[in-house]
């Protein structure tokens, strides 16, 4: 899934990155930049990554690593402890040139997500500067493809950097990419990298090979060579009619030059200014030919280096070429938040090359320094170690010795950024982070997930079962119940942002407790299952869910199938369809692959699994949970109702395979439905939602009231009294908050689950008949517990009186100040399809006749009391006051009442 | 557009100013408020609301109206306007502001009664969920909606079986039983009548309590009194783990559970009216007047004084700090801006070093000993008219407000710590040992400060102890714990110190409850005002006095 907001300006989805990559699923992360914010990283990006195993490495430019590192006082060396010991950091092999290509790879269980483009890895490069980015997700042809090249890329660069403890984490990290599926198609998004050709030559083969003549050539970028020659040189091998330079007052090059070029290129040129007129990052050549454009975007920018160099020679760099249509390319140039003007040539000339100052290079390369076990550091440098040298930690140091070949430390030394010094303290090495190859480690194969890594009640042999996976992959990404819930990542302790004014409600330790909640690593996947965007697909999570509960390896495109589906019901009846025929497959062909797993009754499962389902209900409403997000029991609702539907598809393709039996679904499914959607008297957890309110309705689940029909339907069908009574304030409820939608979808599924035909007209009119089942006892009780009265009883008289109703009630003192008495008359007028009703208290005494036209007659208790009437009762005054909570008084003259 | 092309990117982090950059307002208002006046908000002014909210909650129940939330919110808006417009309707022209009065106020200009009805807070519970649930409830009036009743939840707020809420909840039923807004028109939808709203005004308006004994003395028992058979549960804080660096929980322990320590509040507060009568209308006199409270008359009175004089030291300390951030924000800003890039950490040393150049202007090479006993001698080379240490301890809190500077925040340092040094007792030893979860005590502070002084220190060589320390270091792990809220001010990126201009200024002092002490007080009689508008302690608040300090 990939997280987009619109900007209403320019039209145009954007990507933020931050979201996009650091989740709490994430088992791996791999990124290449040029420089990198240790302190944005180490105390908030990866504390959203959650807990190990997590396999990260950044490989960076050498010469920004050391700048930064440099930087570091001895007061502030706690900025690295994370570094080489809980993830890798690695300087990106680089030649002559930089090491600049700027490419962030994360992977989940189930997909994985490469953006490449032009965003450092800092607060500026991913989130709030203006920088591009080529979003691709395996399971999609060019996703399937980009990542294969960046895979085959980057290991060509750990191969570069020879050193064992990162190639050790890429192979890892290969072991955990999902395997393609997608077929390569031609003419769509690709990876460029420099390492073999420069990324000018790749651009030009490309666009010629499809045009011999190019009208447009477009550009933007932070940085030229100085004399303009990169871009200069593509003029001329494409030579376009026209060439448009976006930029900024900040553009680096010399403008003499550039503007010189510019004009004696033949082209038509036009250059115009982003305003606001600040910095922009991002870097992007289109080309348009015809009805034909190209876009290439990433990390180079219109120098030499970057462009016409391969990498070695010049920098490393990765960019992504992409077809795209003329109006796309211009699209492609205006960030969402500007606007543009446009320049004379003589604002050209004001531009100026800025130079990066490189600072004097070390006279000694610490290459590597490694922890062993006695706190003794190795070290590696260039040269090799010369007499009087030590390592020092910025605040102790130790000699260095060479030892059974290697150059090590005499004793121990405690800091982790280190550096060799002279025997005086003299700096002579750049500074280097100590590895920590236990932590390293551990970071790879620990789960250390505290709070437990699956519900209490199952044992560990349960979790083999398609139930007991459901219900573990349901603990481990989402919170179901808050007392379970457990202080999370890394660098968010102590008071949290939602500070409460003291003069509010909210008290301390609320909002200790909701902080708690919030570093949950879990809290972060209700945004994934809440932010998508309508007609997206079927969230991800809810794949993940299925994957986990599915007892054989997918055999479709189900990023495919997910993005063609806003029905979770559809999503699981083809699925079923497709194991059937796998089924037939698999006995036809008898093939000698492992037996499939077949799901086995377990008593005992079922016990442990339902009281999970149990408990979990009954968590829905505890309060705290709405911290998390306040549709987040939604999310849990949704999650479950998906667990449900897979697990009747499961009874009904063979009972014996499920660990739970129909009659468990049915009534766990009440006890989910009963505290979620209420009776229909502001008891439900819906009821606290304004389910109005487009900005809520858009963020639950599409297809859960579809879901929620079929779940409904099949445990209502087999209906006896007691079923339908205890079921028709939950349905009614459910359909007064338009969660229950009897579609086409649910009767296929339930007909899948019924082995038969069964039409949507049937689902929706035997819901509706339990909704609408009643009877006098039925009306009356329900009626009394609605106003909360001691005891009503009706009493139909004949009809044609003016009068054909009685009631007796008990629990009411004064029937004119009682709110609710009119709401009572109107109710059994309703009911009884009457008018005139006489209402008799048998504990108080009074009694009160009401009839349309006529006053209310009041007499009240006691000997000698008077006949007391109202004014007469106009048609519709009754119900008007009773959906006011009205009382009758109002009716009454108030002297005469007083 | 299809999905692979490429995509401007947009913010995750949202920028937002952020209240306490710093961590010192949650000292005052998470670890010290709740240990000093248990239970009483900022904004829990009015006793009598005490008794309305109780009276509420008893109708409720008593007319079995839908125990759910949302129906209780409802009834609760809708007769707090009622009421509001009952106050604002008061024939005895009290001057009362109503929960609310923002929203009711124009409506009875703008319109001729009868007034329609409406609901005056838009959040759930009204007035009530605002301000006043947390209180009762924690004075044990209230079981708040979730409270355990057996194995099951109760769904909605309901008093507690205790003697005290039913005595409060007739007292105010009393009160208003025999108006025919109660009689007729409680639960009506009808407009309103002006002679009906002026009838309950003239009984309900919050103005009456001190009228009327028995209510008066019901709300009174509300906050000071204990049910039987039950003690009184201590003023609780939240641990901050195993940290020597705090007496939170010793004060808590000592000071005898949270009504005793209430009622201790409330009787110090009384013996400082007695002594300034400005402090009921005066934050400043509230503030100078707890720090110079008269001599206490009991053991309990001096605990509790030594509390509250701790607090008013905490706070001269927070803004003597903030003009440190402040200017080193400002400066950092500039210095950034001209240099085109972000601040080594020696840089930083040195612009913190600088500041102080004031004003006022001190040597910054001069040992801070030496400045110390300037101040201490009244004789410091800053102008003439400018003599700190002849200032009251507010007026040198409201200097360096005013001065903003960080040497402004540096003096008011060293003279805060000279007149601490002259403090002692029990309780302001605790108190002076709060400290936050992220910023030491102040005792911490001043023991840090002695000990530069001790070693030689200068004043710039103190700015940047202070910079650092309680600057530097704690925004940065604060700002970080509240991403994706962007609140840094300024922050290490790439080894360079980046400063950020949104937002960037003082920040101010959490609310240390002048008007709930002024208000509750008076309503509860304990106070009253004079024929001049002054105010004297009344016959009531005597007793109370009494019976409190003995």
């Amino acid at each position: 899934m990939t997280t987009y907001s619109q900007d209403d300006s320019a039209g145009a989805a954007r990507i933020q990155p931050v979201t996009e990559l650091f989740r709490s699923n994430v088992v791996a992360f791999w990124a290449t930049t040029y420089n990198i914010d240790l302190a944005l990283f180490n105390e908030f990006l990866l504390g959203r990554l959650g807990e190990p195993p997590l396999n990260i490495a950044i490989l960076a430019d050498a010469d920004r690593v050391a700048a930064t590192l440099a930087r570091i006082p001895s007061e502030k060396v706690d900025q690295v402890a994370l570094i080489n010991s809980r993830w890798l950091l690695r300087s990106g092999p680089s030649g002559n040139g930089r090491f600049h290509p700027k490419s962030y790879l994360a992977v989940t269980p189930t997909k994985a997500t490469l953006l490449v483009g032009s965003g450092n890895l800092s607060a500026s490069g991913l989130d709030e500067g203006r920088e591009v980015f080529t979003a691709f997700v395996s399971g999609t042809p060019d996703g399937d493809d980009a990542i294969d090249v960046w895979r085959t890329w980057i290991r060509r660069l750990v191969q570069r950097v020879d050193d064992t403890r990162l190639a050790e984490r890429f192979a890892e990290l290969e072991s955990r990419l999902p395997k393609p599926v997608s077929p390569r198609i031609t003419g769509t998004a690709r990876v460029l990298h420099n390492l073999d050709e420069a990324l000018a030559d790749q651009l030009v083969a490309t666009v010629m090979a499809e045009s011999a003549r190019v009208d447009d050539l477009i550009v933007t970028a932070p940085f030229f060579d100085r004399n303009g020659i990169a871009l200069t040189s593509l003029i001329e091998r494409l030579s376009p009619q026209r060439v448009t330079l976006y930029m900024t007052t900040a553009t680096s090059v010399d403008g003499v030059q550039l503007a010189t070029a510019l004009q004696t290129s033949g082209a038509d040129v036009k250059v115009w200014l982003y305003e606001p007129d600040r910095f922009t990052h991002a870097k992007v050549i289109g080309a348009i030919a015809g009805s034909r454009g190209w876009i290439l975007s990433g990390s180079a920018n219109l120098s030499r280096a970057a462009l016409t160099m391969t990498a070695g020679t010049g920098n490393v760099e990765l960019s992504v070429i992409t077809p795209a249509s003329p109006s796309d390319v211009w699209a492609a140039f205006l960030p969402p938040d500007a606007a543009t003007r446009e320049l004379s040539f003589a604002d050209l000339l004001t531009l100026e090359y800025a130079t990066e100052a490189d600072g004097d290079a070390p006279s000694v390369r610490l290459l590597s320094a490694v922890a062993i076990a006695d706190g003794r550091i190795d070290v590696v440098c260039e040269p090799t170690l010369q007499a009087g040298w030590r390592l020092g930690d910025l605040a102790t140091h130790s000699a260095l010795v060479v030892e059974r070949n290697a150059t090590r430390t005499v004793g121990p030394l405690p800091g982790r950024l280190v550096q060799i010094e002279s025997g005086d303290g003299t700096p002579l090495s750049n500074r280097i982070v100590v590895d920590d190859p236990k932590g390293l480690d551990a970071a790879l194969r620990v789960r250390a997930r505290t709070g437990g890594d699956q519900p209490i009640e199952l044992h560990s042999g349960d979790l083999d079962t398609a139930v007991g996976k459901a219900l573990v992959y349901l603990h481990r990404n989402l919170i179901m119940d808050v007392t379970e819930a457990a202080p999370g990542g890394a660098g968010s302790g102590g008071v949290g942002a939602d500070e409460s004014d003291s003069v509010t409600d909210d008290d301390l330790w609320e909002r200790l407790e909701r902080e708690q909640l919030g570093r949950d690593p879990r809290a972060n996947n209700y945004g994934r299952l809440l932010g998508q965007p309508a007609g997206l697909g079927v969230s991800e999570p809810i794949l993940e869910l299925l994957e986990a509960m599915r007892d054989r390896a997918p055999t479709q495109d189900r990023s495919a199938l997910a993005s063609t589906s806003d029905s979770v019901l559809r999503l699981l009846r083809l699925q079923a369809e497709e194991d059937d025929d796998a089924d037939d497959d698999d006995e036809d062909q008898d093939t000698a692959d492992a037996p499939r797993r077949r799901w086995k009754p377990e008593t005992r499962v079922r016990v442990r699994a339902r009281n999970v389902l149990r408990r979990w209900a009954a968590a829905q409403n505890d309060p705290r949970l709405i911290w998390i997000d306040h549709l987040a029991p939604a999310v849990n609702f949704s999650m479950v109702a998906t667990t449900f539907a897979r697990l009747w598809l499961a009874v009904a393709d063979d009972p014996d395979r499920c660990e739970l039996r129909a009659t468990d679904l049915a009534d766990l499914w009440f006890a989910w439905m009963r505290p979620f959607v209420g009776s229909g008297r502001g008891d439900g957890w819906l009821d606290q939602l304004d389910l109005k309110d487009d900005a809520v309705r858009g963020r639950l689940p599409a297809s859960l009231a579809e879901t929620v029909a079929a779940l409904s339907w099949l445990t209502v069908r087999r209906r006896d009294r007691d079923t339908t009574i205890a079921w028709q304030p939950v349905l009614s409820a459910a359909l007064d908050r338009a969660l229950l939608e009897p579609t086409e979808e649910a009767a296929r599924f339930v007909s899948h689950v019924v082995h038969a035909r069964v039409e949507r007209s049937r689902v929706e009119e035997d819901l509706l008949q339990c909704i609408e089942f009643i009877d006098d006892d039925l009306w009356c009780e329900r009626t009394r517990l609605e106003l909360a009265l001691d005891a009503l009883r009706l009493d139909v008289g004949s009809t044609g009186q003016a009068v054909s109703v009685r009631l007796h009630i008990r629990g009411v003192n004064n029937p004119l100040t009682d709110p609710r008495l009119p709401q009572l008359i109107v109710a059994t007028r309703r009911y009884r399809r009457c008018d005139g009703l006489a209402t008799f208290s048998d504990d108080e005494g009074w009694r009160l006749v009401v009839t349309t036209g006529q006053p209310v007659a009041y007499l009240a208790a006691g000997h000698g009391q008077e006949l007391v009437e109202s004014a007469v009762v106009e048609q519709g005054a009754l119900e008007a006051m009773a959906a006011a909570s009205g009382i009758l008084s109002d009716l009454f003259a108030r002297a005469a009442v007083a | 557009m299809t999905e692979t092309l490429p995509r401007w990117i947009a913010a995750s982090l949202e920028i937002k100013e952020g209240r306490d950059p710093l961590g010192l307002q949650t000292t005052t208002q998470d670890r010290l408020m709740p240990l000093l006046l248990p239970g009483v908000l900022e904004l829990s002014v009015r006793a009598r609301y005490l008794s309305f909210h109780t009276f509420l909650l008893d109708e409720y129940r008593r007319r079995r109206l839908a125990p759910d939330s949302r129906s209780l919110s409802t009834f609760i808006k809708h007769r707090e306007w009622e009421y509001g417009l009952a106050v604002l309707s008061c024939p005895h022209e009290c001057g009362s502001v109503p929960v609310g009065a923002d929203r009711i106020r124009p409506l009875m200009r703008q319109t001729n009664p009868p007034y329609p009805r409406g609901e005056s807070v838009e959040s759930p519970f009204g007035g009530y969920g605002l301000y006043y649930r947390s209180p009762l409830a924690e004075f044990g009036i209230v079981a708040r909606a979730g409270t355990m009743l057996g194995d099951t939840p109760i769904t909605v707020d309901v008093l507690t079986t205790s003697e005290r809420a039913r005595r409060i909840a007739d007292a105010f039923r009393a009160s208003v039983e025999e108006t025919d807004y109660y009689q007729h028109w409680f639960l009506s939808v009808e407009p309103l009548p002006a002679d009906v709203l002026r009838d309950y005004g003239a009984v309900g308006c919050l103005c009456r309590l001190p009228h009327l004994p028995e209510e008066r003395d019901a709300v009174h028992d509300a906050l000071f009194g204990t049910d039987a058979a039950v003690e009184s549960a201590p003023a609780g804080v939240p641990a901050l783990g195993d940290d020597i660096d705090d007496t939170s929980e010793a004060i808590a322990v000592e000071q005898g559970g949270a009504v005793v320590q209430r009622r201790r509040s409330f009787a110090h507060y009384l013996t400082i009216v007695a002594h300034e009568p400005a402090v009921v209308d005066n934050g400043s006199s509230f503030r100078e007047a707890l720090w110079s409270s008269p001599t206490p008359v009991s053991d309990g009175q001096d605990l509790v004084a030594g509390h509250w004089s701790a607090l008013i030291a905490k706070d001269v300390w927070q803004d003597a700090i903030c003009s440190v951030w402040s200017e080193f924000c400002r400066a950092g800003l500039s210095r950034t801006r001209s240099l085109g890039r972000g601040l080594t950490w020696l840089e930083t040393q040195e612009l913190a070093r600088e500041l102080a150049a004031g004003p006022p202007r001190i040597a910054s090479d001069a040992t801070i000993a030496a400045v110390a006993a300037q101040l201490a001698m009244d004789n410091t080379p800053f102008a003439a008219d400018l003599r700190p240490a002849r200032m009251t301890l507010e007026e040198l809190r409201r200097w360096t407000v005013v001065t903003d500077s960080a040497a402004s925040g540096l003096v008011a340092l060293l003279e805060l710590d000279r007149r601490a040094s002259e403090r002692s007792g029990h309780g302001w030893t605790l108190a002076t040992g709060v400290r936050s979860a992220w910023q030491p005590s102040l005792r911490s502070v001043r023991d840090g400060l002695h000990a530069l002084s001790e070693s030689g220190a200068t004043v710039a060589d103190v700015l940047w102890w202070l910079t650092e320390n309680f600057v530097l270091r704690t925004h940065e792990r604060i700002a970080y714990s509240k991403l994706p809220e962007f609140t840094f001010r300024f922050r290490w990126e790439e080894g360079l110190l980046r400063f950020f201009d949104h937002g960037m200024g003082r920040f101010p002092l959490a609310a240390i409850r002048m008007r709930a002490f002024s208000l509750l007080s008076q309503d509860l009689g304990l106070w009253e005002r004079d024929p001049d508008e002054g105010a004297v302690v009344s016959p009531h608040g005597t007793a109370f006095l009494e019976e409190v300090f003995g």
